[in-house]
């Protein structure tokens, strides 16, 4: 009893004598500051490698779900010109030859194998379920059936791209921010835990998270430089336009492991295909990342990991 | 055994950031923000037609484009000598590996067919060569000569697709031609396509014109014409060929332009010394003084949206720019750099207001915000004046005298891109002054 009631206080004075001598010393703010942020990534790259086998069933139960694909054949029998009425040319009338209103007519893109028009969006990467569960719905995520064809039959009057700039700068922010927030989700909270005791626990446990081939904040520094290096001699600008300042441009490329760009989509696809402005400058975008002179991007093969998808946000807004 | 689950907690905690750091890690993000700003190369092929005169027409109408596109300072179309794929079989489906050898980056193919009625029909497409896609396709019927147009037209929905600004080829120019001897100068009101061609004049000489200016609804001029030897306004039908007295003014009129929506007439005054600005309705033939300065106001020009009116005026001592409500309200000054300013245009796009302006005995050409600020000079020589915007807002046209030594040339028209590049000439076959821009054809 005595014995433990001494002790107590000795152990209780201990502590109150840690708490205001020790505490201070233990937390000087440049220790903490320094090192802790490499060391740290070193290790999510490797976790984060863990999940990357699990989903590799998924591609076998794509065959399931391909309606989608007849979407565009359906769309591509637009009307076949039909002859609209003879333009009876104006009759000569003083100094002027008439003027025979030429009509345009929407040409549907000539017959070949299923274009690849209707992309091979990055939703596979986007939407990996760690869990093969053959059970989650099929994304009934109907692809837009791009309009091309169908907005190009009315040249005429587009209207005025004037009072985007402030709404869709905002709304670019938004896409930004939602287009982010999936990925933080992604992560299914159950399976959590469980990685994290395994990767804890040891470290190569996932075949193919090599240790050696973590990715540190210098490197990731290296390969950002390497693409902005490559890629920027392609971006073609065009300084004249108005609105310039707010057409920033989010490219998101699937690489192959050869630095070959397999493929490159627009974010944003509501305004690519809403303002002509917007969807000029994202067709430049991807031009630059698409163009075979700056590609395949020199990136180090052992890291593919970590390069496998490259988001690239276009902002011209220095340059104007 | 409290405190350990509380540890646990706590590194899961930990563990769950730092996985979350690591979902973003996966993917490489890069900011790009240094690009380049050159023409695009783009081939234009000639369009395929089947028979001799159909193919023809697909060889001009290719030339056309091409030339358009390439005077846009834009786009630099690719030889055709360098091109793989024959029309022919380009007409089926590009092969796109072989545009992409040659650096193409866009491609430019279309059809020519003349239809048993006698029409022409056309057809392009204008394809990404990279992504392997067509970006917009269309088809023309229309009378075989005016293929021209046509081309334009095509020339119009290619830069459209690509910059994503409307663009300017199916337009014409209205001008003042001038010639004979300095004394008894010949002046013309002249018309053609902006490219030059189709060029013809519209009065025979025996009267002075000046400062043309084309209606929002394309099928009239207002001008400043000394029939009588007083200078009073006009407007000039293109179709009829009738020039008609606008209003009956006890002084002069002069320097008018059309408001936005075509339904009046803004101009000067000018009558006991003072010169005002009024603006006519061309309905009602109502007139409206605007300003009573006792000053000289001059050279007005509606804002697109018509709310406002960019003048000049010398009531502050030297010549400079104003702005004001359209009903003449809320006058405020926007110039204030050395030297003059006079001849004030407003975009219309609405961002900009081109200028001539004077200092020193040099004439520039530039342009500001409505507001007054980022003033730019594009061009400048012994004489540069009368700005006149394409209408999309991204091109000025204006004319030109040099000097050199005692001879000062003719008067000849330029354009030039609104970022100071891509100056070039308009060839015309006399002198030229005064060059007004028409909206796009209706």
């Amino acid at each position: 009893m005595k014995y433990g009631f001494t002790f107590s206080v000795a152990f209780h004075v201990a502590v109150l004598a840690a708490s205001v001598l020790g505490l201070p010393l233990l937390s000087p703010p440049e220790e903490f500051e320094e090192a802790p942020v490499f060391v740290e990534l070193v290790e999510i790259d490797e976790v984060r490698n863990l999940p990357e086998p699990a989903p590799e069933p998924e591609p076998e139960k794509t065959p399931e779900p391909p309606p989608p694909k007849p979407e565009p054949v359906v769309e591509k029998k637009p009307e076949p010109a039909p002859p609209p009425p003879p333009p009876a040319p104006k009759p000569e009338i003083a100094a002027l030859p008439p003027e025979p209103e030429p009509e345009p007519v929407t040409v549907p893109e000539p017959k070949k194998e299923p274009e690849p028009a209707p992309e091979p969006e990055p939703e596979p990467e986007v939407k990996v379920e760690p869990k093969p569960e053959p059970e989650p719905k099929p994304e009934p995520k109907p692809a837009p059936p791009k309009p091309v064809a169908a907005k190009a039959a009315l040249p005429k009057k587009p209207k005025p791209p004037e009072q985007f700039e402030v709404a869709s700068l905002l709304k670019t922010l938004e896409d930004i921010k939602k287009a982010k927030k999936p990925e933080a989700k992604e992560e299914p909270k159950l399976d959590f835990a469980e990685q994290m005791r395994n990767a804890l626990k040891t470290k190569s446990s996932a075949p193919n998270a090599d240790p050696t081939k973590a990715v540190t904040m210098t490197e990731r520094d290296a390969m950002q430089r390497q693409v902005i290096k490559q890629v920027t001699p392609c971006w073609n600008i065009n300084p004249g336009s108005k609105g310039a300042e707010n057409l920033a441009v989010v490219i998101r490329m699937q690489m192959n492991p050869d630095g070959t760009v397999q493929s490159a989509s627009i974010e944003d696809q509501a305004r690519y295909f809403n303002e002509p402005f917007f969807q000029s400058a994202a067709d430049a975008a991807k031009r630059a990342v698409l163009n075979p002179r700056c590609n395949p991007i020199k990136l180090p093969p052992d890291k593919y990991q970590f390069w496998r998808q490259i988001v690239i946000n276009f902002d011209p807004k220095e340059l104007l | 055994m409290l405190i350990r689950a509380i540890m646990r907690k706590f590194a899961l905690a930990i563990a769950l950031s730092v996985l979350t750091v690591g979902a973003v890690s996966a993917e490489l993000r890069v900011d790009i923000t240094q690009g380049k700003a050159e023409p695009l190369p783009i081939a234009v092929a000639d369009f395929f037609g089947t028979g001799a005169s159909d193919s023809q027409i697909g060889r001009d109408m290719a030339g056309v484009i091409a030339a358009d596109l390439q005077r846009s300072g834009l786009f630099k179309p690719i030889d055709k000598r360098a091109f793989i794929q024959t029309d022919a079989s380009l007409s089926t489906l590009p092969r796109f590996g072989d545009w992409r050898i040659i650096n193409a980056q866009a491609l430019v193919q279309g059809r020519t067919q003349l239809v048993p009625d006698g029409r022409l029909r056309v057809e392009f497409r204008l394809w990404d060569v990279f992504a392997e896609q067509q970006m917009v396709g269309l088809a023309y019927f229309t009378v075989p000569d005016n293929w021209r147009r046509v081309a334009h037209i095509i020339a119009d929905a290619i830069y459209k697709r690509i910059t994503g600004e409307d663009g300017y080829f199916d337009t014409r120019i209205v001008y003042i031609a001038e010639s004979g001897p300095e004394l008894r100068r010949v002046k013309r009101l002249a018309i053609m396509d902006q490219d030059g061609e189709n060029h013809r004049f519209l009065t025979d000489g025996s009267e002075l014109v000046l400062t043309p200016r084309f209606s929002p609804t394309l099928q009239e001029i207002t001008y400043l014409s000394y029939r009588g030897n007083t200078p009073r306004v006009y407007i000039f039908n293109i179709d009829t060929g009738r020039q008609e007295l606008l209003g009956d003014f006890p002084g002069m009129t002069f320097a008018p332009r059309f408001s936005p929506d075509g339904q009046s007439v803004i101009m000067s005054m000018s009558s006991n010394g003072k010169t005002d600005i009024h603006v006519m309705d061309l309905r009602t033939r109502q007139a409206r003084q605007l300003t009573r300065s006792g000053a000289i106001d001059t050279s007005p020009s509606f804002a697109p949206d018509g709310n406002q009116i960019v003048f000049n005026s010398d009531r502050g001592g030297s010549q400079q720019l104003y702005v004001m409500e359209s009903d003449g309200s809320k006058v405020r000054r926007i110039s204030f750099g050395k030297g003059s300013y006079a001849t004030p245009v407003w975009s219309p796009r609405g961002d900009l207001i081109a200028f001539t302006k004077i200092s020193r005995g040099t004439f520039y050409i530039g342009v500001m915000r409505p507001d007054g600020s980022g003033e730019r000079l594009l061009a400048q020589d012994y004489l540069v004046e009368s700005p006149t915007w394409s209408p999309n807002g991204r091109v000025l046209m204006f004319f030109r005298q040099t000097k050199r030594g005692e001879n000062v040339s003719d008067p000849r028209l330029h354009s030039i891109d609104l970022t100071g590049y891509n100056e070039r000439e308009i060839i015309t076959p006399v002198g030229a002054s005064d060059p007004a821009w028409s909206p796009l054809i209706p």
